[in-house]
């Protein structure tokens, strides 16, 4: 379990995906922050500064990557770590999310919530 | 009652005088046709390329051709090649403005000389909006079909590991059952994505050096939970142990994967695996031998086939797609690779597959296959 209670950033469309990460990331000791379109994740993520920012692509308003293209043009944003949870594997959505640096590129159907927050965990430890 | 017959004097038409020119019939062709002699001069251009390339037959040389058509295969060479009548050119897409053709330039031979070179262009412009709209169909069916999936997935491995509460023995069962079954539909999509790549020619094979033993000790690991769960015990035999061939790790993982899983899915509790790597002269032959239930012998021909699963599969192991090995001979007919297998019913398999020393070719392509989660 994570012990220094890092901010997360999940930005999500779908309102019981939302709820079970962030009910799982809170109980395994991260404090979450939600936006549930793009528009709404750039502005969090450029206010509050978390340490890592979770994003899914097909959102209404902005979608992922038009989220993540903006945010790179931030000075804080530039570097900021962000994974892709997505449910499409279409290899020009990936090429594209890597050409904005993400560090990893996950399809939400294959992964469990226990392994979303290991591979999020060994990121943040790793920085 | 009896029929009466009758013979029926029956004259077969006059043969008709019909003169057809060939270059009248040329300028029928839907696809653009351009003649050259040996000189590499036009002879005749048919009205089709012309309104392709707005290059009439005054304008027409091969130079400005290639000014209007940019591609890395249309070369001097390429052409040199052709009109020496030692090879053809065949691009498979070509693009000009929002237009896509096909074009061959093929050597033309009178007796044993070559006497110039025919260019012909084929509009390919439908096919690739249809494949576009499949590929964004399957992609769009796909995302849509994982949303769900993706939500039960989510909160049933929550409710699994106790995450909210304890659940009752029954109560586990009841849910793992749900769970296991989603985790089959996930399976699913990612089959039938592979099997819509693969069937529209769209992989991409991206070729780097990689330890092959490796990279198979690395998949035996990755099945460790499977295989525990039914107490089997792994014999590898990997010669040499370390060996670095030009692949593609996707997809020789994916061929690993779907090969080793079936074979620890089919087997009983308690029996072994064996597998194998072997270097041969001029081929890498990788080997899984189990002493699971086999496959009936009149249903061997069909073991390659999509969706088949043979009759005593679901019992052994309900869980499966009936695509992989359909995946896995796809892969290895794009790869130079081969597969067979040698099974007795009740008895055991084993996979015999092949890859040439030379490794597998990069060839690009629109989407990666997705790889088997481990």
């Amino acid at each position: 379990m994570i012990t220094n209670n890092p901010t997360i950033l999940y930005v999500e469309d779908d309102p019981l995906l939302s709820e079970a990460l962030t009910d799982k990331f809170t109980r395994d000791g991260f404090t979450i922050l939600t936006a549930k379109n793009g528009e709404e994740g750039l502005a969090t993520a450029v206010a509050q500064h978390p340490a890592l920012i979770l994003s899914d692509i097909i959102m209404p308003k902005m979608h992922g990557l038009e989220m993540l293209k903006q945010l790179r043009a931030d000075p804080w944003g530039a570097s900021v770590p962000v994974f892709i949870l997505s449910n499409l594997s279409a290899s020009p959505d990936i090429a594209e999310a890597k050409k904005y640096g993400v560090v990893e590129f996950i399809i939400k159907a294959d992964f469990t919530l226990n392994e979303i927050v290991a591979k999020v965990s060994r990121l943040l430890v790793a920085s | 009652m009896s029929i009466q017959t009758k013979k029926i004097k029956f004259r077969p038409p006059e043969k008709a005088n019909i003169e057809v020119k060939i270059e009248d019939l040329i300028q029928c062709f839907p696809e653009g046709v351009v003649v050259f002699n040996a000189a590499r001069q036009v002879s005749f251009v048919n009205t089709t390329i012309t309104a392709m390339t707005g290059l009439s037959s005054a304008g027409f040389d091969l130079s400005a051709f290639r000014r209007l058509f940019h591609h890395e295969n249309l070369t001097n060479l390429a052409i040199r090649q052709v009109f020496s009548g030692k090879k053809f050119l065949h691009i498979l897409e070509i693009k000009l403005t929002r237009f896509w053709y096909e074009l061959f330039l093929l050597p033309l031979h009178h007796d044993t000389t070559t006497s110039g070179a025919i260019l012909m262009l084929r509009d390919i412009t439908r096919e690739k909006e249809i494949d576009k709209t499949k590929t964004e169909f399957v992609s769009l069916a796909s995302h849509q079909l994982r949303t769900p999936l993706s939500i039960m997935k989510w909160y049933g491995d929550m409710l699994l590991s106790d995450d909210v509460g304890r659940l009752n023995a029954k109560q586990q069962r009841y849910l793992r059952a749900v769970y296991e079954s989603n985790q089959h539909m996930v399976d699913l999509v990612n089959a039938l994505l592979n099997v819509s790549r693969i069937e529209m020619g769209t992989f991409t094979v991206e070729a780097t050096m990689t330890n092959v033993p490796a990279l198979a000790r690395d998949v035996i690991n990755g099945l460790t939970p499977q295989i525990s769960s039914k107490k089997l015990k792994i014999k590898t035999y990997f010669n040499p142990a370390q060996l670095a061939l030009s692949v593609d790790q996707q997809l020789l993982r994916i061929i690993f994967q779907n090969i080793i899983s079936n074979s620890i899915k089919y087997s009983s509790a308690g029996t072994s695996i064996h597998i194998t790597l072997q270097k041969n002269s001029s081929d890498l032959l990788f080997t899984v031998t189990d002493q699971g239930c086999g496959i009936p012998p009149e249903q061997q021909e069909k073991v390659f086939t999509k969706l088949f699963r043979a009759d005593n599969a679901p019992s052994a192991s309900p869980e499966g797609t009936g695509l992989g090995l359909y995946i896995v001979k796809s892969i290895l007919d794009t790869v130079a690779g081969k597969i067979r297998f040698e099974s007795k019913f009740n008895s055991g398999t084993t996979f015999f597959v092949t890859l040439p020393l030379t490794g597998m070719k990069s060839s690009p392509g629109l989407q990666t296959l997705i790889p088997t989660k481990i």
